[in-house]
């Protein structure tokens, strides 16, 4: 039986063979890796919240005092009495109040302008090119795949990484790593028959069926079998944790707030020894606000809002306040010039958040001009790669040259 | 079956362009090339014949028998026993006839089935168990099949849209449109109330057009990106300008009504498009797309994607290409094209495909003869369907409710840890082990006595009676012996054993 640590060899294995035809990346990270046999940090997780669709930064982290923002959303700029006033430049969304307690209480960064050279304006393309971190392939491996597979599966955990969503994302996306995704920790559950003992030996024989199958042809027998063997190891030691945690507040409803209660567990789960889990993965989706906007905004940022906030306070609670960051991401930013439906359309650069004990409070990059526009859209003035590339190097303490491929400014984000 | 080694099927013997060729058309597309990739592996292994386990499956396809099945899979939902042994008796040929023709087979049976179904009261009338009725039962499974294509490309989700007849009107415009021509079925749903709604067009004004459907007609519905420009994006658009959706709301209750066209709000100006300038309607717009050799070249390969295998190169693509061009761009003709073709019966299409969510619970449910049963399996007869769509929410794929205007990513993407346990959750209920009040189940595994009969029963039926020969042990070692009387628990175990193998969730 090929069981799922060296079938995660093997596949590595392919990838140095030079078989499986590995990325620029793949070779730097799997030369990386050799060098640094096992250099995954103990107990500093990373939480990873993807804001779908293209959240508009606008309105999100609003320039209030710049008339530009004014004359180009006279029916969706916020009404300064609801906002949250920053300074005199910037409030935060109404919708935000918990996150603006975070950033008064120096727990939260926020980054201006961030997004990359030639911007995509599909969602799709746009989404994959933040996710893999490589716009020439946007279609290969993810970031945090790379990351996995060279840095962070050294012991061969099945939850260094773990998504909550109905799909994993393609930043986990890797040649040598295989990392579980799942809904709920209720639902994630290989069922018996009823009446059935334990141990179930209709399980046994399942499991021993995907390990039979292994024809040449279809490269997804394997893809079945290794899946099986994660998730049943996965769902194990999510059971385990489930039973075996109170959360300390109560969590807002919603998919988003259940997402990072179920990796809040699992970050406590690890007792003394810290946390198996290094990147977790949520994902709220809606953001793209063609029409009707405000409400719609108004609604997603209070859930995302409400979510993480609730999450941190309760991981602060639990005493891993100093092992937990979590960052915000969207794949675009939305035009500065709303249209005729009371909405925006796909635009450019848009704010990131970072969030953490060990987080530098403030704001960080330079705010982008509303006036020196690209075709209508803003010009990005950070990289999102140099704010992977800090998170890598500073948090995961793992090289962002050969995860990204190439040598990104740090940013000053941690204390 | 034939055993004997045959020349490495042509994706994974160019690994050189692997990487391109999977990667751009897969969502996974990182996954794909690295299964492809551990598929090489394993070929490597396995390519001495040293073990029985390791061997290929190349040349499953040179019996008929298989033909037909693998047929069935692609231009269907899987069958019942019994169309199992009447189209084998039928033979290949006149099965592949039926399928093309199948606007001379009579459908009211499924039809009526399905509309009897209850459509679930409150805000939204969800039609996705009548969709579902139909599938299984229906006479014309080819028809439903590319109907299922094209709700995963020119696709609404029922959440946004908010009215489900508008949903199901969209889907019955699809099913009529099928195999028509690309640019017809393409000016068909830009004139979709549903879609309208979906992406924007309703409402969209001269003064500030309104860019989603323009981008998305042009990215995911006809070209792919990177085919276009910014400038191509905001020009369409604003010949997609005029429309309203009339909606009407009554208790809570949304209904679409017909798309009006408002001249005051249509931008009539010049627009250059595509390299071309004129006073362009949306019927210009389409018209230019469909002139771009992206848009062929696009389709063709969606369409072959969708039936033969996922990412085909341009050589094998081409000949398709070539079809949908002679044709007047006539998917009927491309779709006939590829169900005729060499390529199709070949070894890298053989179990090359991931079944859908909704493709694994229609073919379970046929095989275990619960097609008639499958509206009350879903809607349990207590109220609406569930809003998160139940089992098919946990394998990934609910009718009508896309995860976003891209469709559903599908391949290697349909199974990760979360799926892969509901899908085989979903054998379990259906096998009866849950013992919910759901009636049908035990008789649909009765009936067999012994490990041999369920074995000659099913083995044919889903699995193509072609798989490891350990496995073949292994299931009758579950039972105890090839001969001994089985008890309804044990039966019901294998059979869910069987339904379980890994090769079901091919196609």
């Amino acid at each position: 039986m090929i069981n799922r640590r060296s079938f995660l060899q093997q596949s590595l294995a392919v990838v140095s063979l030079g078989i499986g035809v590995p990325s620029v990346f793949s070779k730097a990270v799997a030369a990386a890796a050799e060098e640094k046999a096992s250099a995954s940090v103990a107990g500093k997780t990373l939480i990873v919240v993807q804001m779908a669709g293209g959240v508009d930064g606008l309105n999100t982290v609003i320039p209030y005092t710049d008339a530009a923002y004014h004359a180009g959303r006279s029916a969706l700029a916020v009404p300064e009495a609801d906002m949250l006033i920053v300074d005199d430049r910037i409030a935060f969304h109404p919708s935000l109040a918990a996150l603006k307690s975070e950033y008064d209480a120096g727990n939260l960064a926020v980054i201006e302008g961030v997004g990359y050279p030639q911007p995509n304006l599909s969602h799709f393309k746009s989404m994959d090119i933040w996710q893999s971190a490589d716009p020439a392939n946007s279609a290969g491996e993810g970031w945090l795949g790379r990351y996995f597979e060279g840095f962070a599966d050294a012991e061969g955990h099945p939850l260094v990484g773990l998504s909550v969503d109905r799909s994993l994302p393609s930043a986990f996306a890797a040649e040598g790593a295989s990392v579980p995704t799942v809904l709920d920790v209720e639902s994630f559950r290989l069922q018996s028959a009823r009446g059935a003992p334990n141990p179930d030996p209709r399980l046994t024989s399942l499991r021993k069926l995907y390990d039979l199958y292994r024809p040449a042809s279809t490269p997804f027998a394997a893809l079945l079998d290794t899946t099986l063997d994660g998730a049943y190891d996965a769902s194990i030691e999510l059971a385990a944790a489930h039973t075996a945690y109170e959360p300390a507040i109560p969590y807002p409803e919603s998919s988003l707030a259940s997402g990072l209660r179920l990796l809040a567990e699992l970050i406590d789960a690890g007792g003394s020894d810290g946390s198996p889990l290094r990147v977790g993965h949520v994902r709220i989706g809606g953001f793209d606000t063609h029409t009707d906007q405000t409400a719609r905004l108004d609604e997603l940022l209070l859930t995302t809002s409400g979510a993480i906030a609730a999450f941190w306070q309760d991981i602060v609670s639990h005493g891993h306040g100093e092992d937990v960051v979590v960052m915000t991401w969207s794949e675009f930013g939305r035009r500065v010039r709303e249209n005729g439906q009371a909405g925006t359309d796909h635009g450019t650069a848009g704010p990131m958040f970072l969030l953490g004990s060990s987080v530098k409070g403030g704001f960080r990059g330079e705010p982008p001009s509303l006036t020196d526009l690209d075709d209508g859209n803003l010009r990005f003035t950070t990289d999102f790669r140099s704010v992977y590339a800090t998170i890598l190097e500073r948090w995961l303490e793992a090289p962002a040259d050969a995860i990204l491929g190439q040598r990104f400014d740090q940013l000053d984000l941690f204390v | 079956m034939v055993t004997e080694k045959k020349e490495r099927p042509p994706l994974l013997g160019r690994s050189l362009t692997r990487r391109r060729l999977l990667g751009g058309t897969l969502a996974a597309g990182s996954f794909a090339v690295a299964y492809a990739a551990l598929g090489d592996r394993l070929d490597l292994f396995g390519g001495g014949g040293e073990s029985a386990a390791l061997r290929g499956e190349a040349g499953a396809l040179e019996d008929d028998s298989v033909k037909i099945s693998h047929l069935l899979r692609r231009a269907g939902f899987g069958v019942t026993k019994e169309e199992h042994d009447r189209y084998q008796r039928l033979g290949f040929e006149a099965t592949l006839a039926e399928l093309l023709d199948f606007t001379s087979v009579a459908d009211d049976e499924a039809v009526a089935l399905a509309e009897q179904l209850p459509v679930g009261e409150g805000r939204i009338v969800n039609p996705a168990p009548w969709w579902l009725v139909r599938m299984a039962n229906t006479k014309r499974p080819l028809q439903e099949k590319l109907t299922f294509f094209w709700h995963g490309l020119l696709t609404s989700q029922l959440s946004v849209v908010r009215d489900g007849n508008a949903m199901r009107a969209q889907n019955e415009l699809l099913r009529t449109l099928g195999r028509a021509s690309f640019p017809e079925i393409l000016r068909a749903i830009s004139t979709d109330p549903a879609m309208m709604v979906y992406l924007d067009t309703s409402g969209s004004r001269r003064n500030a057009p309104n860019e989603n459907y323009a981008r998305e007609l042009m990215e995911l519905f006809s070209m792919g990106e990177g085919n276009y420009g910014e400038d191509d994006v905001r020009e369409a658009a604003r010949a997609f300008t005029g429309w309203v959706v009339p909606r009407r709301r009554d208790q809570n209750v949304i209904t679409l009504n017909e798309p009006l066209f408002r001249s005051r709000q249509f931008d009539a100006g010049s627009k250059t498009f595509l390299g071309r300038t004129g006073d362009f309607r949306p019927e210009d717009i389409i018209d230019i797309i469909v002139e771009q050799p992206a848009s062929a070249r696009y389709i063709s390969q969606r369409l072959f994607s969708f039936f033969v295998y996922p990412g085909p190169d341009e050589e094998t693509l081409a000949p398709f290409v070539a079809v949908y061009n002679e044709s007047d761009r006539s998917i009927g003709a491309v779709v006939e094209a590829l169900l005729r073709s060499d390529v199709f019966y070949s070894d890298r299409a053989y179990r090359a495909i991931v079944r859908s969510p909704v493709e694994y619970l229609i073919s379970a449910v046929k095989a275990l003869g619960l097609q008639v049963d499958i509206g009350q399996l879903l809607v349990g007869g207590r109220g609406p369907p569930r809003r998160d769509g139940g089992v098919l929410g946990a394998m990934g794929q609910v009718p009508f409710e896309p995860p976003n205007v891209a469709g559903w990513p599908g391949g290697a993407d349909w199974l990760n840890s979360a799926t892969i346990f509901a899908r085989l959750n979903l054998l379990n209920d259906l096998t009866g082990a849950t013992g919910r009040d759901r009636q049908g189940h035990s008789q649909a595994v009765g009936g067999l006595g012994t490990a041999t009969q369920a074995l000659d029963h099913y083995l044919p039926l889903v699995l193509d009676d072609n798989l490891p020969p350990e496995a073949r042990s292994l299931f009758v070692e579950f039972a105890g012996g090839a001969d001994r009387p089985l008890s309804p628990e044990q039966l019901r175990d294998l059979v869910y054993l069987i339904l379980a193998s890994p090769q079901f969730h091919l196609s």
